[in-house]
């Protein structure tokens, strides 16, 4: 039932992407000035990366406003693309109290192939997620996922309380044999200071994208805290590198 | 290993962790980690992990989960030592 919900979403997902994209791009591009320093230069390296890849990518961006997610997919792709690659329209995962009380917004998030989170939920619930996420893995979509846990309150990658949940996804699926590709993506705007809602007007982003394969002796925690280590660490570098350009 | 030795234990473990210190001076077994001692959701992986280290024991992921409270490690701590 829980995957016969899931496929049916992701079919309206994909029907629904010129709507979702145009409204999307239309809002950010649109109405909040939004413009990309190196889109093209980005779109043309996240082809490259993925053109060969036929399984699973997880995408892990540093996260620092609450429409990241939004502005990662207008990056990634142009619609069309996304209509014929769903790769490139990845699955997201926000936590549920922050649109839940919405309509509009559950709307959005449901044709934006959200599945809703809810940090320190009941164990049964959590469980249940993360079999969601296995389960669409599996099936070779996308994934993103804040390796962070939570926008980071000093502006910077957080590299000391970040969550290990995309760890413990890496590890999991890889006993389930996958081999997921892992993108680590570092998003800036240019007039972004610190953590926000939502980035001020005319904002000029940057973005860049590398490949990490993180690797580890061990199971089970101990393993999903050296992955998301790795992870945290490679954005952490990226942003090193945006700041010393 | 005695419960009142784990329990010491776990309490100094967990110390480091726990922005409510408190709850921590006052705890007690039904003391919840997460939300009593004000201890990130994300640390409580580190916390069991250093339970690992310190009595030299695995705990599972399903073990994991169960731990919500400070008895419920002292529970599993002991038990997984062996007395």
């Amino acid at each position: 039932m829980k995957r016969l919900s899931i496929k049916l979403q992701n079919l309206i997902a994909q029907i629904s992407v010129p709507f979702t994209f145009g409204t999307a791009v239309l809002l950010l591009r649109g109405f909040l000035g939004y413009r990309w320093e190196n889109l093209r230069d980005f779109r043309r390296k996240i082809r490259a990366l993925l053109q060969k890849q036929e399984g699973p990518v997880i995408l892990c961006p540093n996260h620092l406003t609450m429409i990241d997610s939004l502005l990662l997919i207008w990056a990634m792709t142009p619609a069309w693309r996304a209509i014929a690659k769903p790769q490139l329209f990845p699955w997201n995962t926000p936590e549920k109290r922050n649109f839940a009380h919405n309509p509009i917004l559950r709307f959005f998030c449901y044709i934006g192939k959200c599945l809703p989170v809810v940090r320190q939920g009941p164990v049964d619930k959590t469980r249940a997620f993360m079999d969601k996420i296995r389960a669409l893995l599996k099936k070779g979509q996308s994934l993103m996922m804040f390796p962070e846990g939570a926008r980071s309150t000093s502006g910077r990658v957080d590299t000391e309380n970040f969550a290990y949940g995309v760890g413990k996804i890496i590890d999991d699926v890889r006993k389930d044999g996958l081999k997921p590709k892992v993108l680590c993506l570092y998003l800036r705007g240019n007039r972004q200071t610190g953590k926000s809602s939502v980035p001020r007007r005319r904002n000029r982003f940057f973005i860049d994208a590398e490949v990490v394969e993180p690797t580890t002796p061990h199971s089970g925690l101990r393993a999903a805290r050296d992955l998301a280590t790795q992870i945290i660490q490679r954005l952490a570098g990226m942003e090193q590198a945006y700041f010393a350009r | 290993m005695t419960p009142n030795e784990a329990f010491t234990k776990v309490v100094a473990i967990i110390g480091p962790f726990a922005k409510n210190a408190d709850a921590l001076k006052s705890a007690t077994r039904e003391t919840v980690i997460l939300t009593d001692l004000g201890v990130n959701s994300a640390r409580l992986v580190d916390i069991i992990l250093a339970f690992e280290d310190e009595f030299n024991v695995a705990i599972d992921d399903e073990a994991a989960d169960k731990i919500r409270t400070l008895g419920d490690a002292v529970d599993q701590i002991v038990a997984l030592t062996g007395k």
